[in-house]
């Protein structure tokens, strides 16, 4: 098993190699037209350990709607391999994705969405 | 019949009327909720780092303090009418109960309050109206919404995901629990494909592009089959609606408001919605005064 997947298996619980890239999960996914690559490929790519897959935008952009796990034939939390490709770029503690300081329109937004953001984008 | 309630943050700050319109219908139909003292923020979105317990500290500690007032309850559950709390009190309750060693954990790490002991079930709003019965809020009905045609749209975090068993409040591929109620006080339910899709979620922080791609396909879906109003239990989807609503027409607006806002104006007790609204949706109800 390559280091990558290890990691991801590790985080997610779920065991990416049981994938066998019919693209159910990018199929449903409503947010595929802002991403770079689809969440099959990302998943493919975690399979080969090919790390540029940390580089995406996809895991960004996924929005943990979770019809990917509800629909994945093979029973996969594909939302949950998402969130393991943002908790290992997370972890590595000097990488910013968001500046929470600089959030527009702060007294209108609803508290949720800037503690979800906070949650799903910082340690 | 009495049971604990757990508000959340956005009924608390951002709409009161979620929270206002909830008790007061809950009051119409014999249920007195009773907030949780002493609750934090649940977290909002479900930890998914199976590693790390850190995440779900928010919920546990709010189930802790629901623990201690239980006993004098009518039921063993906790009720929230926000559908991003329910999940996540839903999923943190079930790992631990699901999960020895992550109970331990937390419960080791946390050492100003009691242990939690998962006795608790978390209930959203929904489940309990069911489980009431429909047809009881139907005997309740003064005015009968009749000719109101409702989008009812459920996003995320009512439905998924469906692993492990007991999160969605329905059939997660096709709901009804929402469209049942609609029926219960005299509103026609209108169908529409996007009922059960994604709203964008916390996008609408730093990328809202993403939102108002996927908003703008739900309120003119909704609108194009006919909709006088959409409801929902979610604050972050009816901001991102609100959203969609903006970027496609300003001026033709279609109101997006929370469902127990029109059970409200059905039984006869305080709707909190604002008068623009009120009024807006009162044309579209034959017979109704306005
Ligand atoms: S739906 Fe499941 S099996 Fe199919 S490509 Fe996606 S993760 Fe792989
Ligand atoms: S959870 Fe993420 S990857 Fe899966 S369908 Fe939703 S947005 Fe797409």
């Amino acid at each position: 098993m390559n280091e990558l997947a290890k990691r991801v298996i590790e985080i997610s619980g779920q065991n990416v190699y049981a994938c066998y890239q019919c693209g159910c999960c990018s199929a449903g996914c409503m947010f595929t037209e802002k991403m770079d690559i689809l969440p099959n490929q990302a998943i493919a790519l975690i399979q080969r350990g090919d790390k540029s897959v940390l580089e995406k935008e996809t895991p960004w952009i996924c929005a943990s709607c979770f019809v990917c796990t509800v629909r994945c034939p093979r029973g996969l939390d594909v939302a949950a391999i998402m969130e393991a490709l943002r908790e290992i770029k997370i972890r590595e503690r000097d990488f910013i994705r968001v500046d929470l300081r600089k959030i527009e329109n702060i007294e209108k937004l609803p508290q949720i969405a800037i503690t979800a953001v906070a949650q799903k984008f910082t340690w | 019949m009495k049971v604990l309630f757990y508000p959340g943050c956005s009924l608390k700050n951002n709409y009161p009327e979620f929270e206002k319109s909830s008790i007061e219908v809950c009051k119409k139909l014999g249920i007195e909720l009773l907030e949780i003292p002493r609750w934090t923020c649940c977290g909002v979105n479900f930890s998914l780092a199976t590693d790390n317990v850190m995440r779900h500290l928010g919920a546990v500690r709010s189930l802790i303090n629901a623990q201690e007032k239980v006993e004098e309850m009518d039921a063993k559950i906790v009720v929230t009418a926000c559908s991003m709390c329910y999940n996540v009190l839903k999923r943190v309750n079930l790992t631990l109960k699901e999960e020895p060693d992550k109970l331990e954990t937390i419960n080791s790490f946390i050492d100003d309050q009691p242990d939690y002991v998962p006795e608790l079930k978390i209930t959203h709003l929904l489940t309990l109206l069911k489980e009431v019965g429909f047809e009881k809020v139907e005997n309740k009905v003064i005015m009968p919404l009749k000719g109101l045609k409702v989008a009812s749209y459920y996003g995320c975090a009512l439905l998924r995901p469906n692993k492990p068993e007991g999160i969605p409040v329905d059939d997660p591929e096709n709901p009804a629990i929402l469209e049942d109620l609609m029926k219960s006080i005299g509103a026609e339910p209108v169908e529409f494909p996007f009922r059960t899709e994604c709203c964008g979620n916390y996008h609408v922080v730093f990328r809202p592009d993403i939102v108002e791609m996927r908003t703008e396909k739900i309120i003119s879906s909704a609108k194009s089959r006919g909709a006088d109003v959409i409801v929902t239990s979610c604050p972050l989807c009816l901001y991102n609606l609100e959203r969609g609503n903006e970027v496609l027409d300003g001026r033709d607006r279609i109101p997006v408001v929370f469902f127990t806002q029109l059970m409200a104006l059905a039984l006869g007790t305080d709707s909190y919605l604002n008068d623009e609204i009120k009024e807006k949706i009162l044309r579209k109800i034959e017979g109704s005064p306005a």
